[in-house]
Parts: C-alpha cells; structure tokens; sequence
C-alpha cells in the first residue's frame, strides 16, 4: 500500500520542492497533484518532470488528478473517479457515482484494451457529500479500485479537510466505518492518498508542517486499519493478551479464522478463567510460545503492553489488534471491572 | 387522472375524524395516508415506551376506527396507503418489546389496514448494518418480518411497501435501507415470486432520496412498476424536513435545490398510474394553526401542478 499526499492547497505548484521534501521526510511514498492546478498544459510536463527526477530517482510516486480520471504516469493506468453534480447549488451523485455502471464500464474498457488500463480512485469526499455506502460501494469495485482519496468535510460543502476533523457531538460525520469495514474485507492494497488541501490552507503557516505530520499519521492509522485481516493471516498461530472488549470483539469477528491459542492478563486474579471460549493465562506464559506464534495485543495502552513483553525477554512478533472498525459489533459492549481493559 | 393525497397526521384528530377529513375534501384531496404509526410514535419506541394502544383486541381497534372509516367514506377521502408504525425492532431493547412491535403490531397494522379498505402499507426496513456489518444482512432480518406478516398481505390483498430511509452518522444524514434500486428490484421480485401475488412493493420518499444525493430519475426507472407508492416532501438536503415541495433554495437564483424534474420524468418514464401522496404533516406546524386549511389547500395545488407538468411532453 502506497501512502500519498495532494498537494492541491498544500504546496505552491510553482515552488514545491519544499513541500515534497517535507513529505517525503515524514513519510510519504508519493504525491498526487490536481491538473487543474495547472492553467498550461507546458507547466504540467514540466512539474511532472520535475517531480520525477526529484530526489533520488523514481522515489516520489506522482499521480494526476484531472476532472475524473487520476493517471498513474509510472504504470500508465487510468482511474476513473466518482463524482458529484451541483443541482442548483444541492450536491447530487454525479458521473461514475454508481458502482454498477462503473464496473461495466472498467471491464468493458479493459476487454477492449486486452489488458488492465482502467481501475477506479474513490473519492471518499465525494461519498460523503451524496451520503453513500462506502461499504457496498467498495464491495461492488473489487479488485478494480486502485485508490481512495481520503479527506473529510461536513456532507454540505465540497471541502478538503483533516479525516476525523469534521465532527458532532462527538461523533465524525464521515462514514469511516463502512469505508474502512470494504477496504479490509477487499484486502484493499492500493494507494491512499491524503486530500486536506483545506485544512492546510487555513492553518497558520507556522502549524502547517504539524498538520502534515498529522496527515501522514492518520495515513499510517488507516493502513493499519485497512490492512488488520492481512496481519492476522500472516502468522499460522497466534495468542491475544487481554481479556476485555478487544478481546470479545476478536473472538466475534476473527475468532473462527483466526483463533488464538489462548489469552493473557495482567491481572492475577483472572488467571484460569474462561473468556469468550478462550482460557485467560499469565503473561509469563507467553515465554513458552513457540517463536512465530504472533502475540495480538488487545488493550488499548499498546506502548505499555509491547515494553513489558519485551522487558521480560519475549522475542515473538508483537502486533496490535483494534476493534474501533469492526465488521460487525455486538449490540452492547461489556463494562469492564478494571482500568486497562479496554 | 392521478389523484392526490396527503398524510393524515397533523389533520385528522381522533376526538373528531369527521372535520379532517371535511377538511381534506374541502381543499381538493380525494386520497389520503393514513398515519397509523402516530399512534405509537417511533421515538416512544426507540425508548422502549410502548403505550397500550395495540394491546386493544382487532375488534377493539375497529371500533376505534369506525368513526374514522365512516368520516373518510363521508368525505369522498379514499385510503389509498397507511403507513406502519416504526421501527418493528430495537436491537438494544428488551425481547418482550421486540416481541410485541412483531407479534402484535405489526399484524393487528396488517387487520387495520385491510379493514380501512386500503392496498398499500409502508413499512421501514430494520437498520442493523452497525452492528450486523452489511446492508444485505441488515435487508435478511427485514425479510424476515415481511414473511411473518406476508401470509395476511396475501389474504386480504395488501401490498406491503419498503421505503428508501437513511442512516445519520454524526448528525449527517446517509444512505440507509433500501435505497440500492437494483437490490430493491431483486428481492421484490424474488419474494412476489414466491407467494405468488404483489405482496411486497416499493415507496419512494423523495426527501430521504434528496437528503443522500440519489439520482430520482434513475432510481424511480430502475424500480420501474414496482414503485407503488410516494412520500413527497421537501427538505434543505440536510436534515429530514418534510416541508413543502419547491420550499427549500440554495443559491440566489432562487431555485429550488431538489430536482423535481428528475422526479416527474422517472414518474413519467415508469408510467406511473399511483396517487401524488404528500408526507407533508410538519409543514403544518410551519404556519400558523388558523392557515392549516390554507396551507393544504397549497399542497393540494403543488398536487395538480406536478400532475400537469407530467402531461407535459418534454420535461
């Protein structure tokens, strides 16, 4: 998965340097700069050449983002993108904005064109403005779609912003979870690419790198996200340390594919219990394992959990499990009798 | 001729059905929804605050409404469709209240609506997919209520509609169940199929449609003959108004920001022979209680002129 940031609102087209560098340091794979940017069609061959041999050669992806097709210049791959129409100043699903006709259209191209030329880039802003189901609208993409473009707004106005920024009474207004829920089920592993052109442009110049470091947090957050199934199939045996929420959520949703050995708590008095079918042991337990038995840590103080399996000399892969985006919820979650179980 | 109707909800009060329905007759109206899920509201049932009104035996609930049925006979004001109290399922709340909205309300709704001589009964689908993780598992548990209350619809020859809803997700509203037409179209299909009769139909409610950005046109082809009933009313594409068609603007033309046009030609494109039917009981609580009759008396125009424009040739 390729981790990529617009530039639109982000960087002075004419002067990006700065600003590539900057993302490249944090962290970036790449970029992606919106055509219309451009008022000559001269000044987009030049920024291109420019950001091809920028740095050391062919390490700054650049994709183009035109009215509805984003260009892949490496592979030469056209993606189309979904869009809205204005109806008098109302916001309506727009030209590739059902998922039906989309796949008809990706797959006739390609059969025509003998190979895979066409994929699709979502546009999750897009989504949000014509309120739609990200889940099935990922589903019906399947292996065609080849990017998303990640940014927030409030579902009214067309804006660019922070993903998570755009909230109520708690609550993001963005349907990340349906989003998030299609691209781990499709084992999405295509580019993300971070739209905030917005939340820059309105930020202090001096808050600007903070909020780019922010960006490249959330990408790497949602990669996490995205790719949680691909982390658990990567281990042919695996045990969970906690035995709260997390862990009822886990035995839930993976627990048939994925089941663990067993799992583990810090709390003494615990030990011997059975929780959601899995026997609760002592982390001292865990020196046992055999050594590509993976250890999914399900509390949320993960820092802590993965210093103190290291202190006790524990060398087995430590990953990081989380049920904020989960395919399905139990109607109510437990409330649990002590801080650290999440 | 399509006729036009309007909900009774906000008109026609219980101590004295006779003025409603007068009310409607007097304005232009020859068809009405009757608003049964008023009488156990869905804010009561999401609290589970279920009142007894539904615990009254069929007979009882008869009774109760004969003055109603007689009122709207008197008044020339045909029940064309009535729509069932919602939702019929709380996923946090108790068994026994799920038990009763299935049990007893959703069957004695079944009686009442045969009773008021009326062929279309709107329902809402569940809304699960938080919990269950997909619009298709969230339409299964649907499904299952239209089985359980198909054997009356086929009985007494009802036809029970789905209705496009949305979902809010931090206050703004979203796709929810049924408003995938292609999905729609499949399972009316398949399950008319298996009982043999048009059980199971599709309401179109054009402010949901325009809260979520759907394309009218496209939805209302799609779904083709198997739209049989319409929730008309307007709203700013941002929360769920139910006000006056043509009410809500968005620029300084001055236009209106919901594509009515699109909604006539999917109307016209389907042929669509069913009732102009306003879901517009709120914007009665918009003005002015002495301008009510005024107020529908308005509806009831927007009525013939969305009517008219479908005559039109091009639109």
């Amino acid at each position: 998965m390729k981790l990529l940031c617009s530039l639109s609102g982000v960087a002075d087209i004419k002067h990006p340097r700065r600003t590539i560098l900057q993302l490249k340091e944090l962290g970036f794979d790449g970029v992606a700069v919106n055509e219309a940017a451009f008022s000559k069609k001269e000044n987009l061959s030049e920024f291109i050449d420019h950001v091809k041999d920028f740095g050391d050669k062919e390490s700054v992806i650049c994709r183009m983002i035109s009215q509805d097709i984003l260009t892949d210049y490496s592979e030469k791959t056209n993606l189309f993108q979904n869009q809205c129409r204005v109806y008098h100043g109302h916001y309506l699903r727009g030209p590739y904005s059902d998922p039906y006709e989309v796949v008809e259209t990706i797959d006739y191209l390609n059969e025509e064109a003998g190979k895979e030329a066409y994929g699709f880039c979502l546009d999750v802003g897009v989504c949000n403005l014509c309120g739609q189901n990200m889940y099935d609208f990922v589903m019906t993409l399947g292996h065609r779609l080849k990017a998303v473009i990640l940014r927030d707004n409030d579902g009214n106005s067309d804006d660019h912003l922070l993903p998570f920024s755009c909230a109520h009474q708690g609550q993001s207004k963005t349907d990340w979870l349906n989003l998030i829920r299609g691209l781990r089920e499709l084992e999405f592993d295509g580019d993300l690419i971070m739209s905030i052109g917005d939340s820059v442009a309105a930020a202090s110049v001096t808050l600007r790198p903070a909020l780019l470091e922010l960006a490249y947090k959330q990408a790497q957050y949602f990669q996490w996200q995205i790719q949680m199934t691909r982390v658990m199939k990567k281990y042919s045996s695996r045990v969970l340390f906690g035995a709260g929420n997390m862990c009822r959520n886990y035995m839930k949703c993976y627990g048939q594919e994925f089941p663990p050995l067993f799992t583990c708590d810090n709390n003494e008095s615990r030990w011997g219990e059975t929780f959601e079918g899995l026997e609760i042991r002592s982390p001292e337990e865990l020196k046992n394992l055999s050594p590509d038995c993976a250890i999914f840590i399900c509390i949320m103080y993960y820092d802590d959990i993965e210093k103190q399996l290291r202190n006790m000399g524990i060398a087995n892969p430590i990953e990081r499990f989380n049920d904020e985006f989960m395919p399905s919820f139990h109607w109510e979650r437990l409330e649990m009798w002590e801080e650290g179980h999440a | 001729m399509l006729e036009i109707g309007v909900q009774t909800w906000n008109v026609v009060d219980d101590a004295n059905p006779k003025e409603g329905f007068e009310m409607l007759r007097s304005v232009g109206f020859t068809c009405c929804d009757f608003s049964l899920n008023s009488y156990l509201k869905n804010t009561d049932i999401y609290g589970s605050k279920i009142n007894s009104f539904f615990d009254a035996s069929i007979e009882e609930l008869r009774e109760y409404f004969l003055p109603h049925k007689e009122a709207a006979k008197a008044a020339g004001i045909r029940i064309h469709q009535m729509h069932m109290p919602y939702p019929l399922y709380v996923p946090t709340a108790e068994e026994h209240v799920n038990q009763y909205l299935w049990n007893k309300v959703a069957p004695k709704s079944m009686e009442l609506c045969h009773y008021f001589d009326c062929n279309y009964i709107v329902i809402h689908g569940f809304k699960l997919s938080h919990f269950l993780g997909s619009e298709e598992l969230e339409w299964q548990e649907t499904e299952k209520l239209i089985h359980a209350i198909a054997p009356l619809a086929v009985k007494y020859g009802i036809t029970i509609c789905i209705e496009n809803l949305y979902n809010s997700v931090g206050g703004h509203l979203i796709e929810g169940p049924c408003c995938d037409a292609r999905k729609a179209v499949e399972r009316i299909d398949r399950i008319n199929a298996r009982y043999g009769q048009e059980i199971l139909g599709f309401c179109f409610d054009v402010g949901h449609a325009n809260l979520i950005g759907l394309d009218f046109e496209a939805l209302i082809t799609t779904l083709g003959s198997r739209l049989k009933v319409l929730h008309i009313h307007d709203n700013d594409g941002i929360s769920d108004l139910h006000q006056i068609p043509f009410t809500f603007v968005k620029t300084r033309e001055n236009t209106s920001s919901t594509d009515w046009d699109g909604f006539l030609r999917g109307l016209k494109d389907i042929g669509f022979d069913g009732v102009l039917s306003f879901e517009t009981g709120p914007a009665l609580n918009a003005f002015p209680c002495e301008l009510k009759a005024q107020t529908l008396h308005f509806i009831n125009e927007i009525g013939y002129c969305l009517r008219d424009r479908l005559c039109v040739r091009n639109l």
